[in-house]
């Protein structure tokens, strides 16, 4: 696969700007980039999938035959057979009233490569091949009864069913956990291996890229900045946004942290369960152990990591501490009081807060930011008269203009949506900050910069910060000690440093070793 | 921002329509009790526009005061169902899955099951019929559907983190519903209420076919529709003239509704 | 999936018991004195007696209703006052005037709506899906017993192709019956037959925009393969929605174009029964209609369970 002169304009906006690359067979080829950057329009422009209005130059060479001069016909004759694709977001990718086994199959069949009856052993094969053994998922299950990781591998299953010479792969481990992660990345290590075909691997994760690819693109705004093999790339990278990219994926901001042996959160031995939906009509409904038996302390100026992967209870347990939901067992106290459900006095309230990680979900889009940061002095008595002049204050701590207080939400981008989550979250000078999962959906430049900011104003403000994450990286870079969930249960809990440098629970284990690092000897230069 | 072609002819048609009846407040070419025999079914033209009804009525000056009555019972039936049913759906959303949640849902799926023809004839058996009536049974039919919008825009916006964020902040569950919800389901209910809207006039008319809504002399252009059935071969413009008046009104109405939708929100694709 | 049906037959009952008691208390509770107010205001005494008496009046509210409850399930509706038959027998002859009504009007408007949906979806932003759009926008907004009676004046008076109304009774022969029945069932379809075409269209558009179609796509599928075989079956999900919800609109549209169409339907005999004060009679035919719409709901939900394995297994 050649790519040269790639150049794309959609309704007149320019998208893409003379990308040239080369595939090579048998490689992986890793093409890195920050959202909006052109990676996965540049893969719809292989595949001949763009979006209407959209005008190509350039030369999208496949074996010879430029694939921009294709018909639809042929370009579908080349689709499944010559060059799969597996995308970003495995719950939504499959047709949720088709059983898998079809849809796998399906590959087969719309190829003439088989009858149906063929086919439908080939499919089988084909899942077994990817992991998932008919034994334990028959063909004939529907997408809705496997996990994402599950439902990636059929998408990865139906993509190489042919045994394309190419796959390209959007993002495909981005919505899952870091344990699913390794196995998808693995298996599709195995597959380029024994199947000799080349893998595109489209990502925004540079350690990722790192740890699978031999060649490796880096775009921005539309143009390759700098490309080349992986490991001298990574070492000697020239373009001044390369290094950029490579030092704030790794940045861990200054911290000058003065943790006082007074605890601010005390959990103790807390229990969370909430009820399933109803099986049936009649008989109780059955219940799930969110939270079990789960204690940590937090104290003044400290930050606290709690790491873990989707459905370990997390957001379960912040919403507990937060005391939106009760708890059916142990207790929570804030600065000695204790945070009870439903019926808790603004003063305690005001002690804590909160950050949350969708920046765009985080602000009701029809107040002004003003109104948007005062939001928890609602929690205070009386409301403060020097209520602009204390927002002021508050958005300029997080690197934002006072004037700002008169806009709209929608005026602003997300790095800078989240300051102002964070400016409300200090307005009322909390003394804990529950981070949730708050810079897991920034680009790694805007990332590092919102990291350096919260360290900044732990140390001006003495904040507690209890920071959830599932990304093991970001806890590093931030956090003083560190819990690790698993299932419910806190298995590991340590300073962060040891916790990572010698892990002792299994499971923490098993997170260290899934999350791909790029090797420190590649960045010291 | 540019309006859409859609818009402007619907909102034109619409004003036309409410123009016609706040104008009938003051003035009609004829008046309505007017009966002059010796006129009656003249075809359009002359000194009647739209022609005389079997009783030698003015048609223009009927629909003029039937616009009137369409409005006031779709006004009052939307208002019913908004004023009811926008409550229901918020608190129902507030309380997610709590008894009072199923006990609203479930009573919105009894409402649906009495179409408000129904309703109208249970009201009608029990209490005679007028156009009180039609209100009433469009309006009851009209809670389930305000409820059901309200509930399911406020379900997506009570999962946004503003919401989670606002209860951090202390507030309770009927502040937020608000100050937060409310405000942001208000394009729904504008959009919702205006296709009701334009229900309503169309059911209204049916009711008022059958004998169920407004009652004589009060001029109501289903009546009007009713008196015409047996003299359509003989006249047929008394016929085609109040129909002209719905279609044209309904269609008004949802295009513009339809035009606001697809301006104040290009993403909410409600569909009754 | 036998759970499933389980539990939605177990909601079919409640609802069915609910709406009988909201009907029951209607009727029979609110006015008084059924037997007065069936009489009217002049009646003598022991004429409302004794009718009290053979309405079997007397007796507590629960007595009464379960009475009238057990009563429908055998068949008993009871003895319509101005008739003298029993409510069973009327209703059962005009059952069969509107139900197949309904049912043709449905079949039509499916028949139509479907395609042009898709056409519409198809052929996004073209002229034809301009000219669709328009056309439904004006059937949604024609009342549909005026575009019967226009349907009349041009087909019955002006051209002579069919009759101008009345209904010569299944015995004379299917065709004869179903060519009565036509220009009512066409009146009745094409504006429900409008909105369900906007809904076929909208709903597939949304579709083609999923993830899934883009992965079809990827597999080597044509736009048609994926839309034919991936798109359509998701779409239809919410059209089965809307389909279920017409035939409620349509039972009670047929009640009025029977009117324009001397029909002799439900709609017939439940206006008779409102100017003549036969509570039975109305009481009746209101529990029927309502237990219909509530059976195509349940139906409906089946349907769902169909096409969508996600629906199997939750309540």
């Amino acid at each position: 696969m050649q790519i040269s002169g790639l150049s794309m304009t959609i309704h007149g906006v320019p998208i893409l700007r003379d990308v040239s690359f080369a595939v090579a067979p048998g490689e992986i080829f890793g093409l890195v980039g920050e959202s909006g950057s052109g990676k996965s329009m540049t893969a719809l422009a292989m595949m001949g999938l763009l979006p209407r209005g959209t005008q190509v130059s350039g030369r999208v060479g496949f074996e010879g035959v430029d694939l921009l001069t294709q018909g639809e016909r042929a370009m579908c004759g080349l689709r499944g057979r010559e060059i799969g694709m597996i995308f970003q977001e495995p719950m939504t990718a499959l047709n949720p009233v088709q059983c898998i086994g079809d849809q796998v199959a399906e590959t087969l069949v719309v190829h003439g490569a088989a009858t149906r009856a063929a086919a439908q052993a080939a499919a089988l094969e084909r899942l077994v091949r990817v992991g998932l053994p008919p034994d334990r998922f028959a063909p004939d299950r529907y997408p809705h009864e496997l996990s994402g990781g599950q439902r990636q591998r059929v998408c990865i299953a139906m993509a190489v069913a042919l045994r394309p010479k190419l796959l390209i792969a959007d993002e495909p481990t981005t919505a899952l956990d870091v344990t699913t992660q390794a196995q998808i990345l693995e298996l599709l290590r195995d597959l380029v291996e024994d199947e000799g075909m080349s893998l595109m691997l489209i990502t925004h994760d540079l350690a990722v890229v790192a740890d699978m690819a031999d060649h490796v693109a880096v775009m921005r705004k539309g143009q390759v900045v700098e490309a080349g093999r992986t490991e001298t790339l990574f070492r000697t990278a020239r373009h001044p946004y390369t290094r950029q990219l490579f030092r704030d994926s790794g940045h861990a901001p200054q911290r000058a942290a003065r943790v006082q042996p007074a605890p601010v959160l005390e959990v103790r031995n807390v229990v969370r369960d909430y009820p399933l939906k109803r099986i049936a009509f009649w008989g109780n409904r059955p219940m799930f152990r969110a939270v079990d038996d789960v204690s940590l302390t937090i104290r003044s100026g400290e930050s606290v990591g709690l790491v873990g992967e989707s459905g370990c209870g997390k957001s379960t347990l912040t919403r507990a501490i937060l005391g939106l939901d009760p708890v059916q067992g142990g207790t929570i106290t804030l600065d000695g009081a204790e945070v009870h459900a439903g019926h808790l006095a603004g003063a305690v309230r005001a002690r804590m807060q909160v950050v949350f990680q969708d920046p765009y979900g985080s602000f009701n889009p029809r107040h002004k930011v003003g109104r948007l940061v005062a939001e928890p002095f609602h929690l205070l008595p009386t409301p403060p008269d020097d209520r602009r002049a204390r927002v002021a204050e508050a958005l300029r701590a997080v690197g934002m203009e006072p004037g700002d207080q008169d806009k709209f939400i929608h005026e602003f981008s997300g790095g800078q949506r989240q300051r102002i989550a964070i400016a409300r979250a200090i307005v009322i000078r909390p003394g804990l900050v529950i981070l949730d999962e708050a810079v897991s959906a920034l680009d790694v430049t805007i990332r590092a910069q919102v990291l350096d900011l919260l360290a900044d104003l732990q140390g001006r403000f003495g904040l507690s910060y209890l920071f959830i994450s599932h990304d093991l990286s970001v806890v590093r870079a931030i956090t003083d000690r560190v819990l690790v969930m698993q299932a419910g249960r806190i298995v590991e809990e340590g300073r962060t440093e040891q916790v990572f440098n010698s892990p002792a629970h299994p499971y923490t284990q098993q997170l260290i070793a899934a999350t791909p690092r790029i090797p420190e000897e590649w960045l010291a230069a | 921002m540019r309006l859409p072609g859609q818009l402007i002819l619907g909102a034109v048609l619409s004003a036309l329509f409410i123009a016609a009846a706040i104008l009938s407040l003051f003035w009609t070419p004829y008046a309505v009790e007017a009966l002059e025999i010796s006129n009656k079914l003249k075809p359009p033209g002359g000194g009647h526009w739209l022609g005389t009804d079997h009783f030698g009525r003015d048609i223009l000056s009927m629909l003029m005061v039937g616009a009137r009555t369409s409005i006031a019972v779709a006004v009052v039936a939307v208002g019913i169902g908004m004023a009811v049913g926008v409550p229901l759906g918020l608190l129902a959303a507030a309380n997610r899955g709590s008894l009072l949640d199923e006990v609203v849902m479930r009573g919105n799926d009894l409402v649906f099951a009495f179409p408000s023809l129904v309703i109208a004839i249970l009201i009608t058996a029990v209490f005679g019929p007028s156009a009180l009536n039609a209100i009433l049974a469009i309006g009851i039919f009209n809670i389930p559907v305000f409820a059901r919008v309200t509930r399911g825009g406020a379900l997506s916006l009570w999962t946004l983190d503003y919401v989670l964020a606002a209860r951090v902040a202390g507030k309770g569950k009927l502040r937020i519903s608000l100050e937060h919800i409310l405000s942001n389901i208000v394009n729904l209910l504008i959009v919702q209420g205006t296709i009701q809207f334009s229900l309503g006039i169309l059911a209204e008319a049916g009711l008022s076919y059958v004998g169920l809504g407004a009652q004589p002399p009060l001029p109501s252009w289903g009546r009007m529709l009713a008196d015409s059935q047996t003299l359509i071969s003989l006249a047929p413009h008394i016929a085609i003239f109040p129909g002209l008046a719905i279609v044209l009104t309904v269609l008004g109405l949802n295009l513009m509704g339809d035009g606001m939708r697809d301006l104040l929100d290009p993403r909410l694709r409600r569909i009754r | 999936m036998l759970r499933f049906v389980l539990s939605r037959l177990i909601s079919l009952g409640l609802s069915l018991v609910v709406a009988s008691l909201v009907i029951f208390t209607v009727i029979e509770v609110i006015p008084g004195d059924p037997a007065a107010f069936m009489l009217g205001l002049n009646a003598a005494p022991d004429t409302v007696a004794a009718l009290r008496e053979e309405l079997g009046l007397s007796g507590s509210y629960l007595s009464r209703y379960l009475a009238w409850a057990f009563g429908m399930l055998t068949g008993d509706f009871g003895t319509s006052y101005t008739y003298r038959v029993p409510v069973a027998d009327l209703v059962g002859a005009r059952l069969w005037v509107s139900l197949p009504l309904t049912i043709y009007a449905l079949i039509l408007s499916t028949l139509i709506a479907v395609p042009v949906g898709v056409l519409a979806a198809a052929r996004r932003g073209g002229p034809a899906d301009f000219g669709i759009m328009g056309a439904t926008q004006m059937g949604i907004a024609i009342p549909n017993f005026w575009f019967a009676m226009l349907l009349v004046l041009i087909f019955a008076v002006k051209l002579r192709w069919f009759g101008a109304g009345g209904f010569p009774g299944w015995d004379r022969g299917i065709w004869v019956s179903l060519k009565a029945l036509t220009l009512p069932a066409v009146a009745l379809a094409l504006p429900q037959a409008s909105i369900l075409a906007r809904v076929m269209r909208s709903s597939l558009i949304e579709t083609l925009g999923q993830d899934y179609m883009r992965t079809a796509r990827a597999k080597g599928l044509t736009q048609r393969q994926a839309v034919l075989g991936h798109a359509l079956r998701n779409a239809l999900i919410p059209v089965m929605t809307i389909i279920g919800l017409q035939f409620s609109f349509l039972l009670a549209g047929a009640i009025i174009i029977e009117n324009v169409f001397f029909l002799p339907g439900l709609g017939r005999l439940i206006f008779q029964g409102i100017t003549q004060r036969d509570l039975i009679v109305v009481e009746s035919v209101v529990m029927l209609l309502v237990f219909a719409v509530i059976l195509v709901t349940f139906l409906v939900d089946l349907a769902y369970a169909v096409i969508d394995p996600r629906l199997r297994r939750a309540t």
